[in-house]
């Protein structure tokens, strides 16, 4: 283990600033995403329609939950990759990456049933639903393969790239997070509502 | 130029394009449609007008980004392709608004188009 610190300073990377660039890019798809959902929804009478069941709370917010907890092994594996750590910071990521992937799973497993249960050409709630869930879990396996790829290139040796790579990767799952929370409230939470 | 100037100009040139285009998308559809129902036609107000006064606007300020991208390119010829720190921030940005401003401004002619065209007895 490397006792080196590789302070970045107050400057930004490139590299960080096109992952924020890209990370506006995608937040604005989403935002799309929602208003079309919204108006849909306001163009119903009942939303869902008659003979689909109200999407399901409590797995969906408990799975949610420990996706979003991730972003705190995702910051600290940053924190401690800056001051040289990098053994403690390729733990904290094999841990954040072991829930990032289980999550993925289950959720995609449940994509699959509600896809198979109601096939999105059925009905404009459908469509929309498995639309913005489908681009969510998207991102979310792009996540994960950034963090599969930081545990990789961590479990060697250490260089500012890398640290610079970690940065811009811790970025994007706060992102992503905080956009798979959105999603729950206006895809799973916002019908009983 | 200042660095301040250059940082206006950079900011500028990569957040112009996407908020032109989005007002012009929102305020030529909002528009559109409206001039579409019976009441709103009624007050007689030349829609295809109104939709070049906002594409030229709206156009003209894209047009504007890309010169400013430019010119940050230009100012910014001596930094080194991945310089850390505000300047090498700047070259970065305005390599990216050269190119994403081109986009905008292709979407720009597009939508207008599209406003131009626009029939009101289309679903």
């Amino acid at each position: 283990m490397s006792g080196a610190s590789y302070a970045v300073g107050s400057a930004r990377s490139n590299g960080w600033w096109g992952m924020v660039v890209f990370v506006l890019g995608e937040t604005t798809l989403f935002l799309m995403l929602f208003a079309t959902y919204f108006y849909l929804r306001l163009q119903s009478h009942h939303w869902p329609p008659p003979g689909i069941d109200k999407p399901p709370v409590l797995t969906p917010v408990l799975l949610t939950a420990a996706l979003a907890s991730t972003s705190i092994p995702m910051q600290a594996a940053w924190t401690r990759a800056r001051h040289g750590n990098r053994v403690a910071a390729w733990w904290l990521l094999a841990a954040a990456a072991i829930v990032q992937v289980g999550y993925l799973i289950w959720q995609v497993h449940d994509f699959v049933l509600d896809v198979h249960r109601e096939p999105p050409s059925h009905s404009a709630y459908a469509s929309i639903r498995s639309t913005t869930l489908a681009i969510d879990h998207a991102h979310v396996l792009l996540g994960v393969l950034l963090t599969a790829w930081m545990v990789v290139r961590l479990a060697t040796r250490l260089t500012p790239y890398r640290l610079r790579g970690l940065q811009a990767t811790t970025f994007y799952w706060h992102a992503v997070n905080a956009i798979t929370i959105a999603v729950l409230f206006v895809v799973d939470l916002s019908p009983h509502l | 130029m200042t660095r301040f100037r250059l940082e206006l100009l950079q900011w500028y040139a990569l957040f112009a394009g996407p908020l032109m285009w989005a007002t012009q998308h929102a305020l030529e559809f909002g528009w559109t449609n409206a001039h579409c129902s019976t009441p709103v036609a009624a007050w007689n107000v030349p829609a295809i007008w109104l939709n070049v006064l906002i594409t030229a606007v709206c156009g003209s300020a894209v047009v504007a980004a890309e010169v400013a991208a430019f010119v940050v390119y230009r100012e910014t010829a001596n930094v080194g392709e991945y310089a850390p720190g505000p300047y090498g921030r700047m070259k970065f940005f305005a390599q990216a608004a050269l190119l994403g401003n081109v986009l905008f401004i292709v979407i720009v002619a597009l939508d207008a188009t599209g406003a131009f065209y626009h029939g009101c007895g289309q679903a």
